[in-house]
């Protein structure tokens, strides 16, 4: 490899999972959610974790070239300035339209053809969105820009001068595999990896002044999207679910003496 | 000729020479989807030392087997599958291929969709057939909403959820038919270099009957000593989180539950500040009886309790400290909870 690193950290901007999450009755269509007004939105808590990880390589490799994207609406523009703030060098913006939801087969598509195959040693991403808990992107760009990918990593250790990547995957039940991948290479980060910096005052300065790249999505090449979205539903209960009525001290009377009637008190 | 039938495959799992269970879930699927549109079923097999699985899988199924023998692949491979699977759909294009929702299907499920121009929807816990065209449920937020997709292509490349979908086989017993085919040790630019056993299970979390868990709901890292002291009320108890806690480092993993860390069935499942994502759900839904406590309403752990309290964990947790202590002294006192004494209570 020659010259510096180079990495492309793909980043959402999601709803935030504190707020409220309703389907919107005023869409009878039932593909509108509402999420309070105004909505609150954060960084993809996944992608964090996957661009603190590069803020870390970069730590490693001074020198290092860090890129952030995100594709989204006007508002998605913050994640960029959040992931600016915590020390990334550039910001690019594939912006959409409020209201558009391209499928991950239109959303990989267009950052592999932003990004090509040689641009970056390392594309990195959270194993899934906190919204539609897919996991779809990352792979899909791999296979648009013919890389090797490894998704759900825990911890990996590059190695510029020999082109290649040691990530450990967790597969099921908590076992980890560690493989060897050839560079570029692209990896889905899983959560608890590391903890994310906050953004720091000098980069938030410099964050300010900087032009962030932006190319609307309408002049990319279209994709198919291949499916779609027929309607958001509400979960059916599994179990009775029954809520517990009056005070606190009701409540916790009551609790406990249904508890005590099953015999889990003794 | 035959005409060309659009075939419903099932990439089946082995595991040292058995059949794993999830293939039997797959094949759950695909018998949903031809309960709406009929088609045919047959189970791939990919990997080393693949001719017993098949026949095994051939004769408890009833299903047709179709397996590859690849010398190399020990441990499931992605890059390989990907260029192996392509070759096996000339005779018959996929109307789909159903995969579990594993660490495999992450890498495997999108790329072999977009290689053989198919959709690619994960983690599907239920089939809806709508006018003409089948929809697929998934869950998202945190199972607090769900959608249902459509496809646009002539196929679909599916991943299921676990717990979801049952197959019994054909009362008949026919055997279903077999075939091995061999081919080259493929190229992967992936080596495998080593493999981590998980963290174990801590021991009192498998043996306890009841079981106090905690998620990120809880606050802060103090509120975890509310846990423990209610825990400590109940014999036989041990206290358990979900993934997000302990990847803040408040509980360490041998205490995650869940389908990354342990599967467990306790008498009683006190689910405290734990939104109930399915990566939960999946390590604690045959719990005896489940009691959750979570302000927000719309938590999805709701949906899986016996009993739900709106409350926040870290005020309601010191009243039902205090009364669960009140009960047992009560019990000490006279082996017997009086009427009176429980009507205070409340």
């Amino acid at each position: 490899m020659n010259g510096p690193l180079k990495i492309l950290v793909c980043v959402k901007q999601v709803l935030s999972q504190d707020g409220p999450i309703e389907i919107d009755p005023s869409d009878l269509s039932g593909r509108s959610l509402f999420a309070g007004n105004p909505p609150l939105y954060a960084l993809n808590r996944f992608d964090e974790f996957a661009l603190e990880e590069a803020l870390r390589v970069k730590d490693a490799f001074p020198g290092t070239n860090l890129h952030v994207l995100t594709v989204g609406p006007a508002r998605a523009e913050a994640v960029l300035l959040r992931a600016l703030g915590m020390g990334a060098d550039h910001g690019v913006h594939l912006l959409t339209i409020e209201g558009e939801a391209p499928t991950p087969f239109q959303i990989s598509s267009w950052i592999a053809d932003r990004s090509g195959a040689d641009a970056y040693d390392l594309i990195l991403t959270g194993v899934m969105a906190e919204d539609d808990l897919e996991g779809l992107v990352g792979p899909l760009i791999a296979e648009r820009l013919g890389l090797p990918c490894a998704a759900s990593v825990v911890s990996f250790w590059v190695f510029p001068g020999q082109n290649r990547v040691e990530a450990e995957k967790e597969v099921e039940g908590g076992r980890r595999e560690k493989w060897r991948l050839l560079l570029p290479a692209v990896l889905t980060i899983q959560s608890g990896i590391n903890k994310p910096r906050y953004p720091s005052l000098s980069h938030v300065l410099r964050a300010r002044k900087q032009a962030l790249e932006i190319i609307p999505a309408a002049a990319l090449p279209g994709y198919e999207p291949r499916q779609s979205l027929v309607r958001y539903v509400l979960p059916e209960k599994v179990r009775t679910g029954r809520v517990l009525t009056g005070t606190p001290e009701e409540k916790a009377g009551r609790l406990t003496r249904i508890l005590g009637e099953k015999g889990l008190l003794t | 000729m035959a005409p060309i039938e659009p075939t419903l495959f099932v990439l089946g799992d082995h595991d040292q020479g058995q059949i794993s269970p999830s293939t039997w879930e797959g094949l759950g699927l695909a018998e949903e989807i031809r309960r709406h549109h009929p088609a045919p079923v047959k189970i791939i097999l990919l990997g080393e030392a693949v001719e017993g699985p098949a026949a095994q899988a051939a004769e408890e199924t009833g299903v047709d087997v179709l397996a590859v023998e690849v010398p190399g692949l020990r441990n499931f491979q992605a890059e390989i599958a990907l260029q192996v699977l392509p070759e096996l759909f000339f005779e018959s294009p996929p109307a789909c291929l159903i995969l579990p929702h594993n660490s495999r299907s992450w890498e495997l499920a999108p790329r072999i969709a977009l290689r053989l121009g198919l959709a690619c929807i994960p983690g599907v816990t239920k089939i809806l057939q709508e006018k003409d065209r089948l929809l697929f449920r998934r869950s998202l937020y945190q199972g607090k909403i769900l959608a249902d997709l459509a496809v646009e292509t002539r196929g679909v490349v599916l991943t299921f959820e676990s717990g979801y979908f049952k197959f019994s086989r054909s009362p008949l017993l026919v055997k279903g038919s077999w075939e091995l085919k061999t081919r080259p040790p493929a190229e992967s630019r992936a080596e495998l270099l080593e493999i981590t056993p998980a963290v174990e299970t801590e021991a009192s979390l498998r043996e306890a009957e009841v079981i106090v868990a905690a998620g990120r709901g809880i606050g802060s890292e103090e509120t975890l000593d509310l846990i423990h002291r209610l825990a400590a009320l109940f014999p036989r108890s041990a206290v358990a989180g979900s993934r997000p806690l302990c990847d803040l480092g408040w509980l360490a993993y041998n205490r995650q539950v869940g389908q990354t860390g342990a599967t467990v069935r306790p008498r009683l499942y006190l689910a405290c500040g734990i939104s109930g994502a399915y990566q939960h759900i999946a390590g604690m839904k045959d719990s005896g009886f489940i009691v959750s406590i979570n302000r927000d309403p719309q938590a999805a752990i709701g949906q899986w309790s016996d009993l739900r309290i709106e409350e926040d964990v870290k005020t309601f947790l010191p009243l039902l400290i205090e009364t669960v202590q009140k009960y047992r002294e009560g019990r000490g006192y006279d082996g017997k909870m009086t009427d009176s004494r429980l009507s205070k209570m409340e």
